[in-house]
């Protein structure tokens, strides 16, 4: 071989090597998500992406989380690992539950749950693959004992802003960054907090992870304590920021105080 | 969503109670001025805790120590783990100190154990009311057991005298 084709050789494969190694952007780009969740534990999750193939929308609770490596029954729910979705039916607020059956996958199951007013209801959700779940929407998955410890959730990656409506009350929700984050790192341009013990702070509930309840942070603003103003402060012993970031797909308790809103998250500074 | 109603829907999240632990949610408002520090304390009889010789009166816990979340004068919401099955006329108490005075005083109110607005159970009930005691007690002081001892060291000197002028 010639001189000259061998640095044109040796260049083209360097260039092939150095686009091999750049981050992947553009539209209709796909993508996943392995979040922590043990076995025999329930874990919040939520689903970063949107539709495959289709930017802005909102993909499918069949499509969105995957059943690679979970564990499957044919015959017995409880056997299963189960998806635990926080919805509104009828205007009530309900849980619809799913179980991954080994051959059909995510499966809806008819549940007798007890509605606001005391009566009993029963629900059947509709199938996972016609459920929508928005962008950084939180939901339960309990793991079945002797699972695995992680699940992935997948879809389309989105580059424009989160915009994430909550309303009075306990909302499950999350950032959705393919990272892991800052709460503080995020715009909560709305959130409503105090600088004492008021019942007009709004809170963040996030779950250890162990089923001993939650690290609870409280929106503080307007305190003596001016580093603090406008940020998530845990206040169990003293005062802080968090202690860690939060990991990319786990979701959280948003607990709304009073009426209901909306978030547009993006990244700090943008 | 309201608490209640969470809790009707998540009574289907079942085998959720991995332990009997239960997580009290507290605070507190207009705190005496001097308070260093906070702590809860549960006491079996339900009757206010008191301090002699450093230690807590019989059937007392402090299950939270040296807390000082303080913002002006409230304490800021805490979280503590109560791992004790607990039972009966059982209360909560919140404790002030003030440790340069060896001082302490203990909230007015109390809270029971089985109270579900402010006791987390599991995961799925989340704490929406915080107990926040808004009076306490006036400072008491806290004998510490070197002062009590010189107490006795001259109580017992005294009596010694008195026998020697007999």
């Amino acid at each position: 071989m010639k001189k000259g084709w061998m640095t044109f050789a040796v260049v083209a494969a360097a260039g092939l090597v150095h686009a091999a190694m750049d981050p992947v952007e553009g539209t209709n780009v796909v993508g996943f998500v392995e979040i922590a969740a043990p076995a025999a534990k329930n874990t919040i999750i939520a689903v970063p992406f949107e539709a495959c193939m289709q930017a802005g929308v909102s993909g499918k609770l069949g499509d969105l989380v995957s059943t690679y490596g979970l564990t499957g029954h044919s015959s017995d729910a409880a056997l299963a690992d189960q998806l635990v979705v926080l919805t509104v039916d009828n205007g009530s607020p309900a849980y619809y539950y799913y179980y991954n059956d080994a051959e059909d996958g995510w499966t809806a199951i008819t549940t007798e749950q007890i509605m606001p007013d005391g009566s009993k209801k029963t629900l059947t959700p509709p199938a996972a693959s016609a459920f929508d779940v928005a962008r950084g929407q939180g939901f339960w998955i309990k793991r079945a004992a002797g699972s695995g410890s992680t699940v992935y959730v997948q879809g389309q990656v989105s580059e424009t802003k989160q915009a994430t409506a909550i309303g009075e009350g306990l909302n499950l929700i999350s950032y959705a960054s393919l990272q892991s984050f800052d709460l503080n790192a995020i715009d909560w341009t709305g959130a409503a907090g105090t600088n004492g013990v008021s019942a007009s702070t709004d809170r963040i509930l996030v779950s250890k992870g162990d089923g001993s309840y939650y690290t609870t942070y409280h929106y503080y603003t307007g305190g003596s304590k001016t580093e603090f103003n406008g940020k998530w402060v845990s206040t169990t012993g003293t005062i802080a920021l968090p202690a860690a970031n939060i990991p990319a797909g786990q979701g959280f308790w948003y607990l709304r105080r009073s009426g209901n809103g909306a978030f547009t998250f993006k990244p700090d500074g943008e | 969503m309201k608490k209640s109603v969470l809790t009707a829907c998540l009574v289907f999240l079942t085998g959720v109670l991995s332990s009997q632990a239960v997580v009290i949610g507290w605070a507190a408002e207009n705190v005496l001025p001097g308070t260093q520090y906070a702590s809860l304390v549960y006491v079996a009889d339900g009757d206010a805790p008191t301090i002699t010789d450093n230690v807590w009166s019989p059937g007392a816990e402090s299950l939270a120590w040296n807390v000082n979340a303080f913002e002006g004068t409230s304490l800021m919401p805490q979280e503590t783990t109560d791992a004790t099955t607990r039972s009966g006329a059982g209360a909560y108490y919140v404790v002030l100190f003030n440790y340069t005075l060896g001082q302490y005083a203990v909230s007015t109110s109390a809270l029971a154990w089985n109270n579900a607005a402010a006791i987390s159970t599991s995961e799925f009930d989340i704490i929406t009311d915080y107990f926040t005691p808004s009076a306490f007690s006036a400072w008491t002081a806290v004998p510490e057991p070197s002062t009590a001892m010189l107490l006795m060291v001259g109580a017992a000197v005294a009596a010694l005298r008195r026998r020697k002028h007999v």
